[in-house]
């Protein structure tokens, strides 16, 4: 998925960044995250998490989450 | 910046926070109970804490063991000075330790080696502290040439002081404005401000101590020149108001995050 496709996904509320305020970052859509690896070119895709990742992003929402509540 | 480096550039900060949050739980009402159900509610069990002396005197006091923090103090007040010490010592725990949290999030998303890429409104926020932080250096530098000046250097130098004063005010700023981790750049230039505001300290203390030797500075002179610098902190103040409106009309546009 491109970096623009899934900025308009965000914009519309379909999909929603781990961290507020990033323009580029690991993203939850369509029950999955979505991230670039940090050693991809600047214009990279964006490509699914593995699940380790994926592990990792589902602990970080949950700490986002209590300092947003 | 090499990931590896960003990383340890945060637990700086993280750093920082910690200490505050040790200050602040020496004046706290109830600081156990208080540090105990900040520690929950804000899910700190789950952050990983350095072996910094900061992050594990804070651990000691979560496990109910405080320890003796007095250096800690003593190099906090040497670089920020009794007045920054907030007097709502409840809420300034409170802050700290939110702040730790979020920069602990930052921490851990970045040492993940995916991609990050802050937005425009919040790029522009840190880009602003980094200039400013960038005029810090500028005025550090006129500073060494002006230590030997006559006085007429000295309303420049306390408005350069205002200056760093002004830095550290917008990064405070930018951090209480968002309901959000830190953006990266303003994360990085954070250890650079402690230190630079350490060393303004040390030059103002020995300006002073040389003055006063002396016996030469007129103290209206001096009393118009703190002024100058209360009008030049209330100046320089305006744009960082600014930045965060347009941050906060940002976050309304994009509306809630899920």
């Amino acid at each position: 998925m491109t970096q623009s496709e899934l900025q308009e996904l965000i914009r519309t509320g379909a999909a929603a960044p781990l961290l507020a305020g990033t323009e580029i970052g690991p993203t939850w859509y369509d029950g999955q995250w979505w991230h670039i690896p940090g050693d991809a070119p600047d214009d990279a895709d964006y490509e699914l998490a593995d699940a380790e990742l994926s592990a990792q992003f589902d602990s970080l929402r949950r700490r986002t989450r209590l300092l947003e509540g | 910046m090499p990931r590896d480096e960003e990383v340890v550039a945060i637990e700086q900060v993280m750093d920082l926070f910690a200490t505050e949050a040790l200050l602040a739980l020496e004046k706290a009402d109830r600081p156990a109970e208080r540090l105990a159900e900040q520690w929950q509610r804000l899910g700190l069990d789950e952050l990983q804490l350095s072996d910094s002396e900061a992050q594990q005197h804070l651990a000691a006091a979560v496990a109910g063991a405080p320890m003796d923090s007095s250096d800690l103090r003593r190099e906090y007040r040497d670089s920020y000075g009794r007045s920054h010490v907030p007097p709502l010592a409840d809420q300034w725990l409170d802050e700290s330790l939110t702040r730790l949290a979020r920069a602990g999030v930052l921490r851990d998303v970045v040492a993940t080696g995916t991609k990050l890429k802050v937005s425009e409104p919040l790029r522009k926020a840190a880009d602003d502290l980094v200039r400013e932080g960038m005029q810090l250096l500028e005025g550090r530098r006129f500073l060494d040439h002006q230590q030997t000046a006559p006085l007429p250097g000295r309303k420049a130098q306390i408005l350069g002081y205002a200056t760093a004063l002004t830095a550290c005010t917008a990064y405070g700023t930018a951090v209480q404005s968002l309901s959000q981790p830190i953006p990266v750049q303003a994360v990085l230039l954070a250890p650079a401000l402690v230190y630079l505001t350490a060393r303004y300290r040390n030059l103002e203390r020995d300006w002073m101590v040389g003055r006063h030797n002396q016996v030469t500075p007129a103290k209206d002179q001096l009393a118009d020149a703190r002024w100058d610098a209360a009008d030049a902190v209330d100046a320089a103040a305006q744009p960082t108001r600014a930045d965060t409106r347009v941050i906060r009309a940002a976050r309304r546009e994009a509306g809630p995050s899920r």
